[in-house]
């Protein structure tokens, strides 16, 4: 087993394992709901605009073809 | 063998786990943000045949904003270390441990791909190509290559910000011709007044950052000079975009006008040897940049240019 206390602290915040579990206060709870929820919104924010481009692309298109 | 998870309670959290979703914003320097977003839409609205479709052109900006943003983190990223010596900087989500430095990393890579994937989407190749390009030389020339290592940093590092209205131009037009060039060049010029001011006013930040920013490479009486003789090559050249076709009388008028009192801050500065100028030469260069855009917004959206 690795010897966890060679493992800087600020190490825990990069991804490394440090084998020790740490359980959220509420404030950490809540601060990691809303952190959730913004990822959430930004995806599907993300896709929106991915829908909206090819709409209006082909509204272009349409318009281009019925004009010529 | 089964272990036992060693859970803590009583240990004060670490800043990161409390992290809002304004602290991840904040990597995206919205203010800086807010004027790629300006400058790329006068950047649209000068082209030729200006905005033909309003959705496309929304989406081109929101891209180029969010490129912006995703070069910003990628700086904060690298800087990270730089930032929180410097009293200006060091209340930035990494320095303070909200953000750990990989989280900022990553989000930089996937807003850059984002953004440039939605551009070529909206706004055609080449304004995807020229906005990678933007975010490419902001990290890798300016912060990696030449911010710690030389005071011509600002000057070289300066392309990076004076490309989203030609980002803009090339996603209306799918060009990138002379005019848009004109753009480019009216911000790069006026750059190094603008930041080596700054440098003035925060010398000591940048002394203790170990960055040679042109006032403590240099010291602050070549600092002056430079920052003049940079402000006669704008305040010569900035009106003389007003003999191509993105620009009129208004914007030739108002260039002369501010362009005048940019020359006097600037001289003022030049023989104040306590640099007590720098603070009204900062401000005005940013008013300054803000007006002459915002004419040519104008002139294109009342048919006042050319």
């Amino acid at each position: 087993m690795a010897d966890d206390s060679k493992i800087a602290p600020d190490e825990a915040g990069e991804g490394i394992f440090t084998g020790e579990m740490h359980t959220p206060s509420s404030e950490e709870r809540k601060a990691r709901g809303r952190r959730n929820v913004a990822i959430a919104l930004a995806v599907v924010g993300f896709v929106v605009l991915i829908y909206l481009t090819t709409v209006f692309r082909l509204m272009d298109n349409v318009s281009g073809a019925v004009g010529s | 063998m089964s272990e036992t998870p060693n859970t803590s309670m009583a240990e004060p959290a670490s800043p990161h786990l409390t992290a809002l979703p304004a602290d991840y914003a904040a990597l995206l320097k919205p203010r800086v943000m807010s004027l790629s977003i300006f400058t790329a839409l006068v950047g649209m609205v000068a082209a030729p045949g200006g905005i033909a479709h309003w959705g496309l052109a929304v989406l081109s900006v929101i891209a180029i904003a969010l490129g912006a943003g995703a070069s910003a983190a990628l700086n904060m990223w690298w800087d990270a270390d730089i930032d929180g010596r410097m009293t200006r900087t060091a209340k930035r989500p990494i320095p303070t441990g909200k953000v750990p430095a990989a989280e900022a990393f990553a989000l930089g890579i996937v807003l850059s791909a984002l953004s440039v994937w939605l551009l070529a989407l909206s706004g055609g190749y080449l304004a995807a190509a020229l906005l990678a390009v933007t975010i490419g030389f902001y990290v890798i020339v300016y912060s990696m290559l030449l911010k710690r290592r030389t005071p011509q940093n600002i000057v070289i590092g300066g392309a990076a910000g004076a490309l989203p209205p030609v980002v803009g131009y090339a996603a209306v037009t799918g060009s990138a011709p002379l005019e848009a060039w004109l753009l480019f060049a009216l911000i790069f010029v006026w750059t190094p007044p603008h930041f080596w001011a700054l440098g003035l006013l925060k010398r000591d930040d940048y002394e203790a950052a170990g960055v040679p920013m042109m006032p403590n490479a240099k010291g602050d009486p070549r600092t002056r000079l430079e920052i003049l003789i940079y402000s006669i090559i704008l305040v010569v050249g900035a009106p003389l975009i007003a003999l191509s076709n993105i620009a009129g009388g208004l914007y030739l008028v108002t260039s002369l006008v501010l362009g005048a009192e940019f020359l006097r801050c600037a001289y003022v500065l030049y023989r104040t040897p306590d640099n007590q100028g720098a603070g009204r030469l900062f401000g005005f260069s940013i008013f300054y940049l803000f007006a002459l855009y915002l004419v040519l917004l104008i002139e294109h959206w009342t048919g006042l240019h050319g």
